[in-house]
């Protein structure tokens, strides 16, 4: 079941990162809530063996890399949801177009 | 002072015997380049290795299988920084004491089942973010800058061909090169692509192989030369928020042609970390090596027209990847040419810059050394 992306969100100064780490790049607070990141504009998009790729801008802030579910142009606005991975060891990232 | 007096590189191979290991080729090289420095094997006594195979061995037992006995050892990970960022560390070894003759090597020997492991597996961040999705390594999130640089400087595919195609032609003049036909423009926009806009010819072909060079704190007689004039690194420049358009060399550019007490027209060559064609054209803008700012026309002019110098062994294009040996080819290439023993390819080599570049954290390398090296008289 695909959930909306999120990304964490530093509770200190407000910057959004993506992939999490453990300290915040921009003022090296420790902590993190969850931001909702369920829009994106497509920035880049690839084909590799057979799996659509694309970059996303997501309009919380960080850029993403994640499956693309169709080719669109590029500013495509996309909807960003998550899957678990099914061995439940990674996540992933999946761009919807919206059109 | 530092001298670097030894250099060499094992023939690389798209096909390694099934008997051959990292190690077979790790210890090819550093017994190499102890024979090019004339030196004894008891004569090291420093010793660093890059290599991404060589678990679970470390550092101490290629150092054991090759009977050597130490004062200084490092392990590096900055994959195609390694080179670079060892020598950084070397240099500083020497200058204190800590060690007298010191052999840097890297190397690989993965086959295709290893190599989708190792890029699956990367970093944690690419374990648990990419490959699920899955991306297919690196060529992915190159294709994404390729197009992202392409529009930025207003690029064609015919332009980033410049690099693989001229290289392809230097490559003709290195026996060692595994792939040395010449390569014609339309047979790269024929060529099937494996990421677009990334072709087959912008990717660097897998190879078994590694490389090695020997340091002294003194240059033997009869044994020639090269010094570092400056080393700059940076790591980590932009926790990978920006668009790598502009790379970290940009920020460590100034404090090397002053460090170097030179500019980049002083150069004889460069040897520019070419994991993709993409990667070559940041560097050079970001190095200082387009004068005008006019990419295109350096990348056809300076490169493919007139055949300036550029990673004169075919590069790893041409050459090929051994794995962490591509943060040392081009460093070992670049000391062939100091050194004057290039053989066919030789040109006038006096002054030249290194740059080595590594370690995809998720969407672009985060670690840039460069260098500007001298022939010594």
């Amino acid at each position: 079941m695909s959930k909306p992306f999120s990304v964490p969100v530093c509770t200190a100064c407000e910057h959004t990162l993506w992939p999490p780490r453990q300290v915040c790049p921009r003022c090296a607070s420790t902590v993190f809530s969850e931001r909702v990141a369920d829009s994106g504009i497509l920035e880049e998009m690839t084909r590799n063996q057979g799996t659509l790729l694309a970059s996303v801008r997501s309009l919380a802030g960080p850029t993403v890399i994640a499956r693309l579910r169709r080719e669109a142009p590029r500013g495509a606005e996309v909807a960003l949801t998550r899957d678990e991975s099914p061995a439940g060891d990674g996540v992933i990232v999946i761009a919807s177009p919206r059109q | 002072m530092s001298f670097i007096i030894g250099a060499y590189e094992t023939p690389y191979t798209r096909h390694p015997p099934s008997g051959d290991r990292t190690e077979t080729y790790l210890v090819d090289a550093v017994l190499g380049a102890v024979a090019d420095a004339g030196i004894e094997r008891d004569d090291v006594d420093g010793f660093g290795v890059s290599s991404f195979s060589l678990r679970p061995d470390h550092a101490i037992d290629l150092a054991w299988r090759l009977g050597l006995r130490l004062r200084w050892l490092m392990e590096d990970t900055c994959g195609g920084a390694s080179g670079l960022n060892m020598l950084q560390h070397a240099l500083r070894a020497i200058e204190a004491g800590d060690a007298q003759t010191i052999v840097l090597c890297a190397g690989d020997r993965i086959d295709r089942a290893e190599f989708r492991t190792l890029v699956d597996n990367y970093n944690r961040a690419t374990r648990e973010y990419l490959r699920p999705l899955p991306f297919g390594g690196p060529n992915s999130t190159f294709a994404f800058l390729t197009e992202r640089h392409a529009r930025a400087n207003g690029l064609e595919r015919t332009d980033y061909a410049c690099v693989p195609l001229a290289q392809r032609a230097w490559a003709a003049r290195n026996p060692d090169a595994v792939y040395r036909a010449p390569l014609s423009l339309d047979a790269y926009l024929a060529a099937p692509f494996v990421a677009p806009p990334l072709c087959r010819y912008d990717c660097v072909p897998v190879v078994a192989g590694a490389d090695a060079i020997v340091l002294s704190a003194v240059q033997p007689s009869g044994i020639a030369a090269a010094r570092v004039r400056a080393l700059c690194a940076l790591h980590n420049p932009d926790n990978q928020e920006g668009d790598a358009l502009r790379s970290g060399f940009a920020d460590l550019r100034e404090e090397l042609w002053a460090a170097a007490g030179a500019r980049p027209e002083d150069l004889d060559a460069a040897y520019l970390y070419d994991d993709y064609p993409v990667m070559v054209a940041i560097q050079a803008s970001d190095l200082g090596l387009v004068a005008d700012g006019d990419l295109r026309r350096w990348l056809h002019n300076a490169v493919l027209g007139q055949r300036w110098p550029l990673n004169t062994s075919g590069g790893q294009l041409s050459a090929g990847q051994a794995g962490a040996a591509g943060g040392m080819h081009g460093l070992v290439e670049a000391l062939r040419q100091l050194r004057g023993n290039a053989g066919e390819r030789q040109f006038d080599c006096s002054l030249a810059l290194v740059a080595g570049y590594g370690m995809v954290l998720y969407r672009h390398g985060a670690c840039h050394v460069a260098a500007v090296l001298e022939r010594v008289a």
